[in-house]
């Protein structure tokens, strides 16, 4: 009865899948609304699988969209939703410092052991040594472990532009430029 | 017709996934602690997360190498995890699921718990569980409340009461205290008494909230849709800022 139910619960899933890769415009029979055209000059994705492009430590910014918290040692860690990870040295909680932020492209989650930090990368589980920050960041990937789907879903930060719907397949997106789009994804 | 097929992927694949809130998932020396919206915690030498529909466990033996060892296919819509001693809680959007940890790197199915469809994260301690269920655009029900499960019999949880709420989020507990968030109507201090009843003690409706730590007996942490903020709370009807973190507009 359980696997009954299990199957039965899939169906969304592959539906979502098949809307997910139709909604990115593939193949010919696609066009938003009125039916746009085929091809617009818009922004491409510039893919990566090197992990330098995809994790790294930068400077503190701004939060623009605090999500998850989490507190280790006297770190207090803010996820910023897909972008990566606010660092404070929280020692004095009337004072938090802002030392990093930690670059995770598809970061959502966080959890550490041990100076080892976890988060999810898109659909990939990263670890990531916070012993190494003073030097080069020593870092890893197992591909391919989670289902979120939220690969699918990374746009440009303009509005109304056209772009390149994500493939996840071909890497993370890192960057985009301006190019000729094929079937063009729109951002509203 | 593929435009709106589009916005109702989105909507499923996204319900509820914004925001959350928090409380102590796990504490140790040489682990953190997240919040009731967390996704991931940390047991021993095991990382258990979820995704929007499986429990994935990984063994961290090897640090920098995590092996993942179990796979648990639950309900679509699932949402946060909170583990407790030997014991795994995953709150999905129609329900509570309850794990048994004893053996680390295979969680073991206990029961689950069905209510309507919300968002909604679950923290527990002792014999009780705490399930906070929102409406809002990305959850499908207009249901908000808080729900009492009584968890002592981890087979067959039971719902002792529900307390109507006004868009509960997060939500942490600390000895005879529940702090829920409100969203963007504030934050709210439970007392919980003998028979598992709450009542309200305070209502701080300054204190935004999504998801929040309680850290040790003094230090809470907070966010909210404008920043992060912290407080000391050693005196629960005298909650003090210390200091915050605004986000840029």
């Amino acid at each position: 009865m359980k696997s009954i139910v299990r199957n039965f619960l899939l169906i969304p899933v592959l539906v979502i899948g098949i809307l997910t890769l139709e909604n990115c415009c593939y193949d010919d029979d696609c066009c938003y609304g009125d039916c746009d055209p085929q091809r617009e000059w818009g922004l491409k994705a510039v893919y990566s699988n090197d992990l330098d492009d995809i994790i790294a430590l930068e400077q503190p910014r701004s939060l623009v969209n605090p999500s998850k918290i989490y507190l280790y040692r006297q770190y207090l860690l803010v996820n910023e939703a897909q972008k990566g990870i606010h660092i404070f040295d929280n020692s004095d909680p009337r004072n938090p410092l802002p030392l990093h932020f930690l670059k995770i492209l598809g970061g959502n989650d966080v959890a550490i052991k041990d100076d080892v930090l976890y988060a999810d990368q898109f659909d990939n589980l990263v670890s990531i040594s916070l012993a190494s920050v003073a030097d080069k960041l020593e870092k890893e990937r197992l591909e391919d472990v989670f289902r979120n789907f939220n690969a699918y879903d990374v746009r440009p930060e303009e509005s109304e532009v056209y772009y390149e719907c994500p493939d996840p397949a071909l890497g993370t997106v890192i960057d985009w430029v301006a190019d000729s789009v094929d079937y063009p994804c729109y951002t509203y | 017709m593929i435009k709106y097929f589009r916005y109702f992927f989105l909507l499923l694949l996204f319900a509820c996934e914004g925001d959350s809130d928090v409380s102590p998932s796990n504490s140790g020396e040489n682990t953190g602690t997240g919040g009731s919206l967390a996704r991931f915690t940390i047991s021993g030498d095991y990382l258990y997360a979820v995704d929007a529909q499986r429990l994935l466990t990984f063994s961290l033996e090897e640090a920098m190498s995590p092996k993942q060892v179990d796979l648990f296919e639950l309900d679509w819509g699932v949402e946060t995890i909170f583990a407790m001693d030997t014991l795994i809680f995953v709150g999905t959007q129609t329900g509570m699921h309850v794990f048994d940890i004893t053996e680390r790197s295979r969680p073991g199915y206990l029961s689950g718990f069905e209510h309507v469809e919300s968002c909604d994260p679950v923290v527990a301690q002792d014999t009780l569980a705490f399930v906070t269920l929102r409406s809002g655009n990305s959850c499908r029900n207009g249901i908000n409340r808080l729900d009492v499960l009584d968890v002592r019999d981890l087979r067959d949880p039971k719902l002792i009461r529900s307390i109507p709420m006004q868009n509960p989020h997060g939500l942490a507990v600390r000895g005879k205290h529940l702090f829920v968030c409100e969203g963007q109507f504030g934050m709210k201090v439970f007392e919980i008494q003998e028979n598992a009843a709450l009542e309200e003690i305070e209502f701080y409706s300054s204190i935004r909230s999504k998801d929040v730590i309680l850290s040790n007996d003094s230090l809470m942490v907070v966010v909210a849709d404008d920043g992060l903020f912290q407080y000391d709370y050693s005196d629960v009807s005298n909650i003090s800022l210390l200091s915050q973190i605004r986000k840029e507009f």
